[in-house]
């Protein structure tokens, strides 16, 4: 149980960026992903991902 | 001539003779005569012994002349001239005084005739017997010639043949003396007849005058004689031969020969002149009373009585007596009627001048001897006399214009040699220099003498007439250059039916003179197939006195018969009497030849034609017309063309009718109108109408050309069903080379459903499913489903058959339905799509699905043209604009290979393709629908590469957006 606790706060601690042209895909994947726990930002494009998003990695630039 | 005369030149009865003969030759001219006189003397010469010595002297004396008549002058002269024919061969005989009985002893050749002599005896003797009823004898005297005695002879048979009437005596073959002596002894109740003598019983020759001279100096007994010579020398009277008329009637019997006329013995004549004389004096001597004169007998030598010998004094005295008492009678009368007169005179001037005044006339006299004028007011004020301006014959004349004053004179002075009449119009010259003018009219009184002599006249100002006749005039002369220059041919008549005036027109065109036109002469001229019919037009008009038209072949100058329009109207003057008839003609012939070309045409025409009046009425419809409306001719003429229009539309059709006659040109010769008509069982058929006007003598005619388009608009209906079928297939293609970005494009929102559905059911199962988050997620869901609808619902429209039914349409509307049908392809393609649309972009009628599938076609084209383009350059571009031309436009660009350079347009045709597997169909069906809907479809290779198609259709003015 704590185990599953543990896993659902790292779940939540962890973002998921959803890139996609389709409002309706990238709308729904990222309800199915939240409802799932996982914190989801949806981006319609990659340009959009890399002009908007706070990314965590380093050496990734914005091309 | 020759004359032979028996006697001697000297004896009175032969000068008698002769006096007449030459009296009578002389006058005649012709033939001009020449005599010659031969005294035979035979009472002295005995023709016995002369003969042949007389006979050979004329022969001598005549050889060499040419005698063309002899005239022998008595018996003997006769007897040697027929005896001696010899001597004058050819030459006829016209004897004179040759006694009758000696010429019925001789058998006159044919070429002598001649006025014989007769003594006539027996009426001498009852002469005898009436004037002395009671004479004892009558003692006959004669001489001893041959001729005495032949008539000494005479004497007694007709003393003998009165019987015991009369006792006769005769002394005859005595001696002169013894004769006169013998005479003086015979008693005072006796007579004496002198009967001839020529010659005594001494021999000696005697002039029967002188001894008839001596007879009556010497008897006591009345003397009478049977010679017209003998009245001179005192006999009482006898049946007298008169020798100078026997002489005259010979030479008027010469003249007839002369000239040819022959007149045979025995005619009236050729008879002997005795006519019944008295001498009035010897029978005054003789005591015999008057009264017994015979009522037929010439009383010569009377004495004339006082009327004879003062009758003229007589007349004279008479008349005077007459004249003057006629004079005093008539000086009474005329006393008596002067004074009647003169009051009837000054009462007739009185009513004279009333009635002048009254009639506006001036009246005048002139007593040309005292040339003293009188001149009524009226006539003073017509000259321009002053009442008290003294006026005589100068002063009138003067008035009178110069130019008028010869002719004036002239016919004054006539009137006054002939004692005649007059009249005549002038102008005269007034005080103030106008001009009047004066129609003058009289006649010349008491016209027996010069002195005394009258002119008697009235003036009248005939100024207005004559004005009136001048413009009369001037306007016959107007109207004859108007006539004469007129373009048409112009006839006047008068009241009568027969022609007076053609026009120049009219005479140029027949080559034919007035005077042969007049009248009834321009008949000559009609077609005798059309004079009937041409003269019974125009005497029952005229009998009616109303206008006719009418048609018929005239002869023209060149021989041709022209077919000429004749209008004639009836003439009136301005008090309603009927004048005549005017009338016009103009030259048809060619009209009438086109309207037989017409008629030929319409009667073979293919195409329906009817002809309609101003008031919608059917005129004329041909054989191909009365097949389409099913109607037989007869059936259609009079008729309203509504009855050939559905019931539907029947009721705004007068209306475009009146409009059409208002402004035919604005229908345009040939607008061709799609309509349905009416046939006569009720069914309808669909043509083609074109209208045209035509200018006719009833107005606007309207032709109407009707084409039967029931086959063009079934074949039309083929067509549109297989373009439909066309467009179909064309869609269903389309569609199926789109079918996997089909399924994508309605996997996308059918994956968010699931997505989205999913999500909430975790939600629900792990307690967190609040209620915003649970809407929030079917908002997603239904719009997700909303959109796979519109996917599916575009794809249906693609597939589905159906009406083409065009609506307004915003074409952006139109891109961004194709946008979603179109995404997954481009996505597919790596094509990237971008539109350009014009917020303001006005409507255009369209079929919406046909439009998507030209947007579709142009737009799957170009992600064909891009295959091989570098995915970072695959862009479509889709721009909409209003243009200027009112027209909306639509352009899709691509950066692919672009079109064939050569003829771009190909790529629009049937069966061409640039790819592998096309069919060649898709754009030509894209060029299609576009020219369906009015609109225009163009590519070209665009700047900088890769292709530029656009399509434009016309704009809804005013829509927009």
């Amino acid at each position: 149980m704590n185990e599953q606790r543990s896993h659902a706060m790292m779940k939540r601690a962890s973002r998921v960026f959803v890139v996609g042209d389709d409002r309706s895909v990238r709308t729904g994947l990222a309800n199915l992903l939240e409802s799932d726990d996982y914190t989801v930002e949806t981006f319609a494009s990659a340009a959009d991902l890399l002009g908007k998003a706070a990314l965590p990695w380093s050496g990734l630039s914005r091309p | 001539v020759l004359v032979p005369y028996a006697e001697r030149g000297d004896l009175p009865a032969i000068e008698a003779i002769e006096e007449n003969l030459r009296e009578v030759f002389h006058a005649a001219t012709s033939p001009g005569i020449e005599v010659f006189s031969e005294y035979l003397d035979f009472a002295r010469f005995p023709p016995e012994q002369y003969e042949r010595s007389l006979a050979r002297y004329l022969q001598e004396r005549y050889t060499g002349r040419r005698i063309d008549l002899v005239v022998p002058v008595t018996g003997f002269a006769l007897e040697f001239a027929l005896g001696h024919r010899e001597l004058f061969p050819g030459s006829p005989l016209v004897f004179c005084a040759v006694d009758r009985r000696e010429l019925e002893n001789l058998r006159l050749p044919a070429d002598v005739t001649g006025v014989a002599a007769d003594f006539d005896l027996r009426r001498t003797i009852e002469l005898i017997l009436q004037l002395q009823p009671n004479v004892r004898e009558i003692v006959c005297v004669s001489g001893s010639s041959g001729f005495d005695q032949r008539w000494a002879e005479r004497t007694r048979e007709i003393m003998e043949s009165l019987g015991s009437r009369v006792l006769g005596r005769w002394i005859s073959n005595k001696s002169l003396a013894e004769t006169i002596d013998e005479v003086s002894r015979v008693p005072k109740d006796s007579a004496v007849l002198f009967i001839s003598m020529l010659r005594d019983e001494t021999g000696r020759s005697t002039s029967s005058v002188d001894v008839v001279r001596d007879l009556v100096h010497a008897s006591k007994a009345p003397v009478y004689g049977v010679s017209s010579q003998f009245v001179d020398a005192g006999v009482i009277g006898g049946a007298m031969l008169d020798f100078g008329a026997n002489g005259r009637s010979t030479a008027e019997l010469v003249m007839k020969t002369l000239r040819g006329q022959w007149v045979p013995y025995g005619a009236p004549e050729t008879k002997s002149q005795n006519p019944l004389i008295i001498n009035w004096e010897a029978l005054k001597r003789a005591g015999i009373q008057e009264s017994r004169i015979p009522k037929d007998a010439q009383v010569q030598l009377r004495p004339p009585g006082l009327w004879q010998t003062h009758r003229t004094f007589i007349l004279l005295a008479a008349g005077a007596i007459l004249l003057e008492a006629a004079l005093i009678a008539v000086l009474a009368l005329e006393s008596i009627l002067r004074r009647r007169a003169e009051g009837s005179l000054r009462q007739s001037e009185e009513r004279m001048s009333l009635a002048a005044d009254a009639a506006n006339l001036g009246m005048w006299m002139w007593d040309v001897s005292r040339d003293e004028i009188w001149i009524t007011d009226k006539g003073r004020a017509l000259l321009g006399f002053a009442p008290d301006e003294p006026v005589h014959y100068k002063a009138l004349t003067a008035r009178v214009h110069p130019d008028d004053r010869p002719h004036r004179e002239a016919t004054m002075r006539r009137a006054l040699e002939t004692r005649g009449q007059y009249a005549v119009e002038y102008r005269v010259v007034l005080p103030d220099g106008k001009l009047r003018w004066i129609g003058a009219r009289g006649h010349c009184i008491n016209g027996r003498a010069s002195k005394g002599m009258r002119l008697l006249g009235v003036w009248i100002d005939v100024t207005a007439q004559k004005q009136a006749e001048e413009a009369l005039r001037e306007s016959e002369a107007r109207f004859r250059i108007m006539a004469d220059s007129a373009p048409v041919m112009i006839w006047m008549s008068s009241a009568d039916k027969l022609c007076t005036f053609f026009n120049r027109g009219w005479l140029d065109f027949t080559g034919r003179s007035l005077e042969q036109e007049r009248g009834d002469g321009w008949a000559e001229g009609v077609h005798l197939e059309d004079l009937d019919h041409c003269l019974k037009v125009y005497s029952n008009s005229f009998d009616a006195r109303r206008p006719f038209t009418m048609e018929y072949r005239l002869r023209r100058s060149d021989g041709e018969y022209r077919w000429v329009l004749d209008s004639g109207e009836p003439r009136f003057a301005p008090n309603g009497t009927f004048l005549g008839y005017i009338g016009s003609c103009i030259d048809v012939t060619e009209h009438k030849r086109a309207q037989d070309r017409f008629r030929l045409v319409v009667e073979a025409s293919p195409n329906g034609i009817v002809l309609i009046d101003p008031k919608g009425n059917i005129l004329l419809v041909n054989p191909r017309a009365e097949k389409l409306f099913g109607y037989e001719r007869q059936e259609l003429i009079g008729e309203p063309v509504e009855l050939l229009i559905p019931e539907r539309f029947r009721g705004g059709h007068p209306a475009e009718r009146t409009g059409f006659h208002s402004t035919p040109a604005a229908w345009g010769v040939s607008a061709d109108r799609e309509l349905l008509i009416r046939r006569k069982d009720g069914s309808e058929l669909p043509v083609e109408v074109g209208l045209s006007s035509i200018e006719g003598e009833q107005g606007t005619l309207v032709l109407v050309v009707i084409v039967d388009i029931s086959a063009r608009k079934n074949a039309e209906a083929d067509a549109r069903q297989y373009r439909e079928e066309l467009e179909h297939l064309s869609r269903v293609e389309i569609l199926g080379e789109m079918a996997a970005s089909f399924a994508h494009e309605l996997n996308q929102p059918l994956t968010g459903i699931m997505n989205n559905a999913s999500a909430g059911r975790r939600f629900i199962r792990k307690g967190r499913a609040d209620i915003p988050k649970l809407d929030g997620l079917l908002e997603s869901i239904i719009a997700d489903t909303r959109r796979a609808g519109e996917v599916i619902r575009g794809i249906r429209n693609m597939v589905r058959k159906g009406e083409e039914k065009r609506v307004p349409v915003n074409l952006n509307n139109i891109v961004d339905d194709v946008m979603l049908l179109v995404r997954s392809e481009a996505l597919e393609r790596q094509c990237v799509i971008t539109t350009e649309l014009d917020p303001k972009l006005p409507m255009v009628i369209a079929n919406p699905v046909l439009l998507q599938q030209v947007l579709i076609n142009i737009i799957v084209n170009a992600f064909d043209a891009m295959a091989e383009t570098p995915v970072a350059d695959r862009r479509v571009i889709i721009r909409t604009e209003h243009e200027t031309n009112g027209s909306v436009k639509v352009n899709v660009r691509d950066f692919g290979t672009g079109l064939p350079v050569e003829n771009p347009q190909r790529i629009f045709q049937h069966f061409f393709s640039t790819k592998r597997q096309g069919l060649g169909v898709g754009l030509a069906i894209v060029q299609s629908i576009i020219v369906s809907h009015g609109g225009e479809l163009t590519a070209m290779n665009a700047e900088g590469g890769g292709a530029c198609v656009y399509f434009s259709l016309p704009a809804i003015s005013g829509a927009t957006v």
